[in-house]
């Protein structure tokens, strides 16, 4: 029982600083969608994306813009061990009658990959159709680009033939400005 | 029987309506001669706009006694049909149009109408339309400083002038002392609402109608955080009659088309647009021609009953009043398309309901909308009005051989996106107040109310198609709302979008997955009544709204 426990004291001091180590810094901030670079937004007319890393938990915020319309939703993932999320958001197409239920949670997983420069996150996220419910599944990855100015967001749908691809450029620090 | 009895009601009805001679309308029949007028896209206040609204209140004025003047406009204008409608007056009412070219010929030929001109000052946008609620009343064209010399060279003299009166005003405070100044003297079963494009550029080519009808013109919002207008606003539909309609449209950039739509439905009041819409001081004096009578191209009979199969129904649908911009573009007829009918244009434009039915194609069938007699949110409608507005639509429907109703309520959505849905009490008002419909559709944008009682159901869009997203992600869209919709028969009802290519849906529909099949409403809608796939649903309280009403 003691050296169980010794045993996981020790794995906890090394995993909890590895989820810091792993993440690179340059996630960090806020990154503006590349409209033109990017698959077609349908039901928003554009979007910033704001990550902020802290020891394993991601905080992806979507801030979305549709006109005068402003929303903003905040993913948090975890690339030590799974979460459920409620209110998971999804960079939907608005329309498409494909609506996200009330109280669910969705599970989460995220990783880091390619030498920290790429993070990816898999949800098996539930929606509401004009038949009942079904399950997506949504396999998201954030690579960094070279440089460190630009973020490509690939989202694959287990329901959906084409990746969406995001090309997100970087705003300056001092950048206040929203979507 | 009875829909010959209707027909003859209906015509004399409009007769009345607009104010026109049924003995002129008949005569009509026989050839008249008539001038046509060809616009431009010209409407900038500081280019084309002033003489258009001359010209537009020359139109409105010249076609008080009988449709003298027509303006064609170019193809890209938001209503493309105003040249195949000018040719079918020719073709089918011998009318014989003598072009004008120029606004001094137009004077020529029609200054008569006009016992004078008041003046309207582009610095000041609301002037322009207290200009045209005078002219209305007081047989005036309307003109900018600039034209009055124009205007006076025909003998017009000054009844009215508005440089300086509103300088420095907010628009309350000009619609008020306008309100003050004419209300009383203008129509209380019909108001404009003269709004759509402002700053730079304004359309009001509907003016020609609101000065004809003696119109109270304005563009007051009908948002509540401009709580000035809206009491105005307010105080105006107030003192119109019950079931009157509101021309025009909604002011853009001071309120949204949801709240505008909200706030006349609560009255029970259609509304009839857009701002835009030209000619009606002209179609409005037609009747249809003798021996017509709207024939609808039906795929099955009402009582028909068919059996859906395992695989994936689609069907198309145009609304935006007969698809504002589509109808005369390539590609209609290839496949089927189910297009709503401005269903009172039997009374303002009983010619373009004409024209539109002449020259259908097999795979255009006509459905009844939107939500009523007229552009109104249902949702909205007091209840003890609801029963006259619908029984007034049922009629209609009969009239134009239709038999599916179209329903939108865009109160709790945010233009194109987001709740568009009726509560269980709507829903049951609309299967009490049509027991003969083969079924109702729902939507503007993509919706979640459905249900199936007897043999008429209510479906949904499952999708809207804007015009500018890439063909290729329709696809995927469409091809991704088959996965998620795993049972079959899957009917999936998409709504296409004013200005949609119809080709390029035509390459959509041949890259789509599984067993599917593209077919009219009617079939459609036959088949979702025999096997319900789908899940009843209505709006719930806690759905989200963006517009939380008034």
């Amino acid at each position: 029982m003691m050296r169980s426990t010794f045993s996981k004291v020790v794995l906890g001091l090394l995993i909890l600083p590895m989820g810091l180590l792993m993440a690179d810094p340059a996630f960090n901030g806020r990154w503006r969608l590349d409209k033109a670079r990017s698959t077609a937004l349908d039901g928003w007319t554009t979007m910033d994306l704001v990550v902020s890393i802290e020891a394993g938990e991601v905080a992806l915020q979507h801030d979305m813009r549709w006109r005068s319309t402003r929303v903003t939703a905040v993913n948090r993932v975890n690339t030590n061990h799974p979460v459920e999320i409620r209110d998971f958001f999804r960079i939907d197409q608005r329309h498409m009658a494909v609506y996200r239920p009330v109280d669910k949670v969705t599970p989460v997983t995220a990783m880091w990959l390619d030498e920290e420069r790429t993070l990816r996150v898999e949800a098996h996220h539930e929606v509401e159709t004009s038949q009942g419910f079904a399950t997506m599944r949504i396999t998201s990855e954030y690579r960094l680009e070279e440089g460190d100015e630009t973020l490509t967001l690939i989202e694959l749908h287990s329901t959906r033939d084409r990746p969406l691809v995001y090309v997100f450029r970087k705003l300056a620090p001092d950048d206040t400005s929203k979507p | 029987m009875r829909l010959r009895h209707f027909s003859v009601i209906a015509l004399l009805l409009g007769s009345v309506a607009c104010g026109r001679d049924p003995a002129v309308a008949e005569a009509s029949h026989e050839g008249r001669q008539a001038w046509v007028m060809n616009f431009d896209l010209d409407w900038d206040v500081a280019g084309g706009l002033p003489e258009k609204a001359l010209l537009i209140s020359l139109q409105g004025l010249a076609n008080r006694e009988a449709p003298q003047l027509y303006i064609v406009h170019p193809p890209d204008f938001q209503w493309e049909i105003t040249e195949p409608l000018y040719e079918f007056y020719e073709r089918k009412h011998h009318v014989d149009f003598t072009e004008i070219e120029r606004a001094d010929a137009a004077l020529e030929q029609f200054s008569s109408a006009a016992k004078g001109y008041v003046v309207w000052d582009p610095g000041v946008g609301a002037s322009l339309n207290v200009a045209f609620t005078i002219g209305g009343l007081e047989d005036a064209v309307v003109v900018s400083e600039a034209l009055i010399p124009l205007v006076e060279k025909h003998g017009l003299t000054m009844i009215d002038d508005l440089r300086g009166r509103y300088t420095g005003m907010s628009d309350a405070e000009i619609y008020a002392d306008s309100i003050e100044r004419y209300w009383s003297r203008c129509s209380r079963d019909r108001i404009m609402l003269m709004g759509g494009h402002r700053g730079r550029a304004r359309q009001p080519a509907m003016a020609d109608w609101g000065i004809r009808e003696r119109m109270f013109f304005h563009d007051l919002s009908a948002d509540p955080d401009e709580a000035d207008e809206l009491a105005l606003n307010r105080s105006l539909l107030d003192d119109l009659n019950p079931m009157s309609i509101v021309f025009g449209w909604h002011p853009y950039g001071k309120d949204t088309e949801e709240q505008s739509t909200t706030l006349l439905s609560s009255y029970g009041y259609k509304m009839e647009g857009l701002h835009n819409l030209p000619n009606l001081s002209f179609n409005c004096q037609f009747t249809f021609t003798p021996g017509f009578k709207f024939t609808n191209n039906h795929s099955v009979d009402r009582d028909a009953v068919l059996q859906a199969e395992e695989k994936v129904y689609l069907s198309f649908v145009q609304s935006d009043s007969i698809g504002i911009g589509v109808w005369t573009k390539p590609g209609r007829g290839k496949i089927p398309f189910a297009w709503q009918v401005t269903m009172n244009w039997t009374e303002f434009s009983p010619a373009a309901l004409e024209y539109f039915h002449e020259s259908a194609t097999p795979n255009d069938y006509f459905i009844g909308g939107l939500s009523g007699p007229g552009y109104m949110y249902p949702n909205h409608i007091p209840a003890d009005v609801f029963p006259k507005l619908m029984a007034q639509a049922g009629e209609l429907m009969e009239l134009l051989d239709e038999r599916v109703m179209e329903i939108m309520d865009n109160s709790a959505a945010d233009g194109n996106v987001g709740n568009a849905d009726l509560p269980v009490e709507t829903v049951d008002r609309y299967y009490e107040a049509f027991p003969d419909v083969i079924g109702f559709i729902n939507g503007y944008g993509p919706a979640r109310t459905r249900d199936l009682r007897d043999t008429r159901p209510m479906i949904s869009y499952d999708y809207y198609i804007d015009p500018k997203r890439p063909r290729e992600e329709v696809t995927a869209d469409l091809n991704e709302l088959i996965r998620l919709n795993s049972r079959r028969p899957y009917f999936l009802l998409v709504h296409v979008r004013e200005s949609n290519d119809v080709n390029s849906l035509i390459e959509v529909i041949g890259n789509l997955h599984g067993p599917t099949e593209v077919v009219p409403l009617d079939v459609f809608l036959k088949l979702a009544a025999s096997k319900k796939t789908y899940q009843t649903r209505y709006q719930q309280p806690d759905d989200p709204k963006h517009f939380k009403g008034y």
